[in-house]
């Protein structure tokens, strides 16, 4: 009898022993480099314009859409590289500069309402680290890194409360804020760390050598669903696969869509024992649409898709500390409901799955 | 200092390899030669900035960047390979356990997974793991500690294998 440890090379070996051949793939790289380098000569070129308007007085910051491809239809419509319609929101500020002349800027803005979702791009892409954090009026909302092409989309706050996002800025409904970005590398110092696990306060502050790059920022706000421009649907629609992995534990039920009866936007309950380890679940999307989650009534997520290929919302867990922090006094062992209450599905394109919760989950 | 001239020699001679270290993370072919295609291009761009190991470098794009793919969308893994035929007992049995072991080996989580394939596969000591990760030597150690013994409580592998069962013990 082999251990695993004993095995695992073999395992590793007999699997990739046969592989499929590539001839191409060298022409195929080459053709993916070209790709990139026009990116980031756009995105170089937006970096321009930017130092020509400094140069001539115009502040650093400055707010509202810049020049934007009319002809692209709205849904796919960039602006300096950055989406101009995402994650349900409308990019309604942005600026631009280069990381070998600053290392933070800032833009002014206007609240309308809802969520807020920051994004950055950057071009070349600066890697994991170097990270990047964004401030309004001065409280720290959140961090990442910053990436070349699409980007990442942050949203401050959680579910349910969008709201809360806007707690500790002071800036209410039509009122005018200042977003501050900045990067930042090298070892995290204590403080810093603190600072921004705390979700509050100041900017970490130190410093180390930076790559050159082209960086692109703005902030979004929520829009009404209705208004929100989506990608027109596909003939086909993509296949719903999953879960990702069920590697964290055993799957305790799966809805999918496409076999609910009353559609894509009925409701559907499941009724289970919770773990010792609490819950997992997983939601896949191949069209948009939201999802509410709520476990005894209590809802604890809401998650959307806002295109057509595939999505998925991965991996989240409930712990009973997170459900007790919802108001549930639940124990392991008790039989606890989850409902899933679709909305603006025009398509049978979402599934969920429930798994045990992970030991490893924090 | 590597030489862009030499960029294409490189993708070559050593693709196989990447692509092999590849589909072990992903367990699909054609993800793991978009995944290598995707790291070989943002790996061309630092070529000329790399020391002697670029084979170091364009691994540890493929494991970030496999990384990266996973928080932003996922795909299902569905293990597709069709065993061999079965040619006797023996035989048979060290197939069930090879591909029990592979399918453990899937439900890995993927930072886990990871370590197992450079650890193991690529044969990379714990400091080459932690910097390939961007991790510390405590956590692949950890890490590795950890997937070992997921694979050998797993479920299934318990199931069949009353030895692994009483290991634990």
């Amino acid at each position: 009898m082999t251990t695993p440890r004993t095995s695992l090379r073999e395992v590793f070996d007999e699997r990739t022993v046969s592989m499929p051949e590539r001839p191409a793939r060298g022409a195929e790289v080459a053709s993916r480099v070209t790709r990139l380098r026009r990116q980031r000569a756009a995105a170089t070129v937006a970096a321009v314009v930017v130092a020509v308007g400094l140069a001539v007085g115009l502040p650093l910051g400055f707010s509202g859409l810049g020049r934007t491809d009319r002809a692209v239809p709205a849904w796919e419509q960039t602006t300096d590289g950055l989406k101009v319609w995402a994650v349900g929101s409308k990019l309604v500020a942005h600026g631009s500069f280069r990381s070998d002349e600053r290392r933070s800027a800032t833009l002014t803005f206007r609240r309308t309402a809802g969520a807020l979702t920051f994004s950055s791009v950057c071009s070349p892409d600066l890697g994991k680290q170097v990270e990047i954090y964004w401030s309004v009026n001065g409280h720290v909302m959140g961090g990442g890194s910053c990436a070349e092409g699409g980007g990442s989309y942050y949203t401050a706050g959680s579910f349910p409360d969008f709201e809360s996002s806007w707690k500790g800025t002071g800036v209410a409904v039509g009122e005018r804020a200042t977003l501050r970005y900045w990067l930042t590398s090298g070892p995290r110092t204590a403080s810093a760390r603190a600072s921004s696990d705390k979700g509050m306060g100041s900017p970490p502050t130190y410093r180390a050598a930076m790559p050159d790059t082209a960086v692109t920022f703005g902030i979004y706000q929520r829009v009404d669903p209705a208004a929100y421009p989506l990608p027109p649907r596909p003939k086909k629609l993509a296949v719903l696969t999953g879960p990702m992995s069920a590697g964290d534990g055993k799957i305790l039920g799966t809805v999918d869509s496409r076999t609910v009866t009353g559609g894509p936007n009925a409701a559907v309950t499941l009724t289970r024992t919770l773990p010792v380890t609490g819950l997992d679940y997983q939601l896949g999307f191949v069209s948009p649409g939201q999802v509410l989650v709520s476990v005894n009534g209590t809802a604890i997520g809401r998650h959307e898709s806002w295109g057509y290929g595939e999505w998925g919302a991965g991996g989240t867990h409930i712990s009973r500390s997170d459900l007790a922090a919802a108001g549930l006094d639940v124990r392991p062992g008790d039989k606890v409901t989850i409902t899933l209450t679709p909305s603006r599905f025009t398509d049978p394109g979402w599934t969920f799955y429930l798994l045990a919760g992970s030991p490893d989950a924090p | 200092m590597a030489d862009r001239s030499e960029f294409a020699g490189f993708v070559a001679a050593r693709s196989p390899r990447l692509l092999r270290t590849a589909y072990l993370l992903t367990r699909d072919w054609a993800l793991a030669e978009d995944l290598l295609q995707t790291a070989l291009a943002k790996s061309w761009f630092a070529w000329g900035r790399l020391d002697d190991d670029p084979e170091a470098y364009v691994r540890k794009v493929i494991v970030n960047t496999y990384a990266s793919w996973w928080r932003r969308k996922w795909r299902g893994e569905t293990p597709t390979e069709v065993l061999p035929d079965r040619a006797g007992p023996d035989a048979l049995d060290r197939l069930d356990e090879r591909d029990e072991l592979w399918q453990a080996l899937g439900r890995l989580p993927r930072r886990q997974r990871a370590v197992l394939v450079l650890r193991f596969f690529e044969d990379l000591t714990e400091a080459q793991v932690a910097d390939a990760l961007d991790i510390s030597v405590g956590t692949v150690k950890s890490q590795t500690s950890k997937a070992l013994v997921r694979l050998r409580l797993d479920d299934t592998l318990i199931a069949a294998h009353p030895v692994l069962n009483g290991d634990r013990s």
